[in-house]
């Protein structure tokens, strides 16, 4: 379900319609909610009472535009969002990657055309909230779209008497645009039910993205191919098929240091190589209660040819 | 083009800012103090380049040579690199700059005199070094706008022990071929396989026209460089590099060669976590990487090492292997 954030009644008197009203400032409905926060950016901090109730969270709410050729009443997408605090920009930005132009919310209310075009360096826009909405959400994990419609120019010219008499009207283009946006589609999350770890659930997530995009399928096309499994024994197998269609040189290589454990395998000793294959070395174990075992091994390193590893470890796959 | 132009004051009426601003589209022009001061001062997304970009003119402070760091380049010289430039047009799915820098505006620094004094200085105590362009942007892909090249044929015609590497994926050639090729100014292209090129050298020159610019400057007298890297493993591997070489040693023959460097893909932490954001559809996104000696993520050893031979193998019929060196490897 959406929360709509907007920071004042006046622009939210349209949204709120038929809605239950929960709590002072925030409304219920059976698609989407309202919360209205209040202006500035301490006030945007109520989103976090709310946040993790909702699926997203979409800010609509009135800016100063800090470009001239910006549309006045025209409703645009924020791509990032920026913070101007203590007369200067803040580093962290967040960004939705829709739309053209960037928000830069300002602690302080823009009087001035230095201010303005002090902030102009950074954004096309102006607001009070939406940068904290954005963090909250950020922080949240949760997706985060703000659309601002621009009733001034910000600076000498801030009217802020004509954009209260206007509130109603801005309020009404505010929800019909919100009507306008696409409703969100579900992401569609792979679920393969097979019987592995957490661990191998990703792993073979990933392998199947990584096939789809090389072989120009989806990875729900492909993991249709993949029949009913029902032991871990199975799916480890189904990992390293997958493996070897992905990347056969990687298949190669585990291929390769199997042929050199399997000696060892075969008298009860472990030779391992460094995990992430960086280091030209190997650990053997094996647990010796028997004569025949060191027997066993001396013969088994005799056969062993150190530069046969070496060969491997300089590519010879 | 452009969307703001940010002009440092004390270049807003130099020559070079006018070439500049008449040879390219802008929405506005703002005065600036000093680029460091707004350049990188918020944190701009690096996939905000598609839309939009900014471009900042002015003068690069600070070191303007730096020394190039170990296994950087070919041979047992001294290399440095200099920085005239931010930043890229293109989008390549590996590059290191969207990691490296927090935005994607571009940066001219015009100041070129200032950096060839510290070029001149440097070959004082090192003459036969070599100096390289193109570290943090490509070299040639904006020089007709920039227009900084003549400048550096004079200075290397002047210089004949130093040599300079113009490194670029560009064939933006026109303003290489108004000037005279100099023996120690190689011209570099990176190269790859026709579909690593195509799946992650996003807006850049596709192969074909690559090998037609090299064929272009090679007729013209230029010497050249090579660049494998990054080098990203891909199905059919041997034989997908095999014809790529095959054409290129229609078009380059030896004579006309100055280097081959062979490098496969690494990333540091910062560049792969971003290139997983920015890319997480990509086959790259999905490719088993781990952290390496110097704390890269590179594939496993053994891996690279294959990569690395199966390329030098295919090159070797048609280059000499003096020529041939291997990049940022152990």
């Amino acid at each position: 379900m959406d929360l709509c954030v907007l920071a004042h009644r006046g622009e939210a008197q349209i949204f709120i319609k038929g809605l239950k009203n929960i709590s002072p400032n925030f409304y219920q409905g059976e698609d989407y909610a309202v919360l209205i926060c209040g202006e500035g950016v301490f006030e945007a901090s109520k989103l976090g009472a709310y946040v993790q109730d909702f699926d997203r969270v979409l800010n609509f709410g009135i800016a100063g535009a800090l470009e001239g050729a910006l549309e006045l009443e025209k409703i645009y997408p924020i791509r990032t969002h920026y913070l101007h605090e203590n007369d200067r920009p803040q580093f962290k930005s967040f960004t939705s990657l829709i739309g053209e132009l960037d928000c830069i919310t300002s602690f302080n209310r823009v009087f001035d055309d230095e201010f303005a075009n002090e902030l102009s360096m950074y954004a096309q826009i102006v607001d009070r909230e939406a940068w904290l909405m954005a963090k909250i959400c950020s922080d949240h994990n949760k997706e985060f779209q703000s659309y601002k419609l621009i009733s001034d120019y910000a600076g000498s010219l801030t009217q802020c008497f004509d954009i209260k008499d206007k509130a109603l009207d801005y309020s009404q283009a505010l929800f019909d645009f919100y009507h306008s946006i696409e409703s969100k589609s579900s992401e569609n999350k792979i679920d393969l039910e097979l019987p592995g770890s957490f661990t191998q659930q990703k792993r073979i997530e990933k392998l199947l993205k990584s096939l789809a995009s090389k072989q120009d399928k989806t990875v729900e096309e492909l993991a249709q191919d993949i029949p009913k499994l029902k032991t871990k024994t199975e799916v480890t197998e189904l990992i390293i098929e997958l493996e070897k269609k992905v990347n056969p040189l990687q298949a190669n290589i585990q291929k390769q240091i199997q042929k050199f454990q399997t000696p060892f395998t075969q008298i009860g000793a472990q030779l391992l190589f460094d995990p992430k294959l960086e280091k030209k070395k190997f650990k053997l174990q094996m647990e010796i209660n028997d004569p025949k075992n060191i027997e066993n091994l001396i013969e088994v390193l005799q056969k062993f040819k150190f530069s046969e590893l070496e060969k491997f470890w300089n590519g010879d796959v | 083009m452009f969307r703001n132009v940010f002009i440092e004051h004390e270049f807003k009426n130099h020559h070079r800012t006018e070439f500049i601003l008449n040879k390219i589209k802008y929405q506005s022009i703002k005065e600036i103090d000093q680029i460091e001061n707004y350049w990188g001062r918020v944190k701009k997304p690096y996939l905000q380049k598609r839309e939009t970009l900014d471009l900042y003119i002015g003068a690069k402070r600070g070191q303007l040579v730096k020394e190039a760091p170990p296994a950087y380049g070919h041979g047992s010289e001294k290399h440095f690199y200099f920085i005239h430039a931010y930043n890229c047009i293109y989008e390549c799915e590996y590059c290191y700059l969207q990691g490296h820098f927090n935005t994607p505006d571009i940066v001219f620094f015009i100041n070129h005199e200032e950096i060839l004094q510290e070029m001149h200085k440097t070959t004082i105590e090192t003459p036969d070094c070599w100096f390289h362009a193109g570290e943090f942007s490509d070299s040639l892909a904006l020089s007709h706008i920039t227009n900084e090249l003549p400048l550096y044929f004079d200075f290397f015609k002047d210089h004949p022990e130093a040599k300079l590497e113009i490194r670029t994926k560009s064939v933006n050639i026109k303003p290489l071929l108004s000037l005279t090729p100099l023996k120690n100014i190689i011209v570099s292209f990176s190269l790859s396989s026709e579909f690593s090129a195509k799946n992650f050298d996003l807006k850049c020159p596709s192969i074909k026209h690559r090998l037609n610019a090299i064929s272009k400057l090679v007729a013209a007298g230029f010497m050249i460089g090579l660049h494998f890297d990054p080098i990203i493993y891909e199905d059919d591997f041997v034989n997908n590099y095999e014809a790529i070489i095959e054409r290129l040693k229609d078009v380059l023959p030896d004579q006309h060669l100055a280097y081959v460097s062979i490098g496969v893909v690494r990333f540091t932490k910062d560049v792969y976590a971003q290139m997983l954001s920015n890319y997480p559809d990509s086959v790259l996104s999905n490719e088993v990487f781990t952290k390496s000696f110097d704390g890269k993520m590179r594939y496993n050893h053994p891996m690279r090492k294959w990569i690395l031979n199966k390329v030098r193998e295919k090159l070797l019929p048609y280059y000499r292997s003096e020529k041939i060196y291997f990049c940022m490897e152990d």
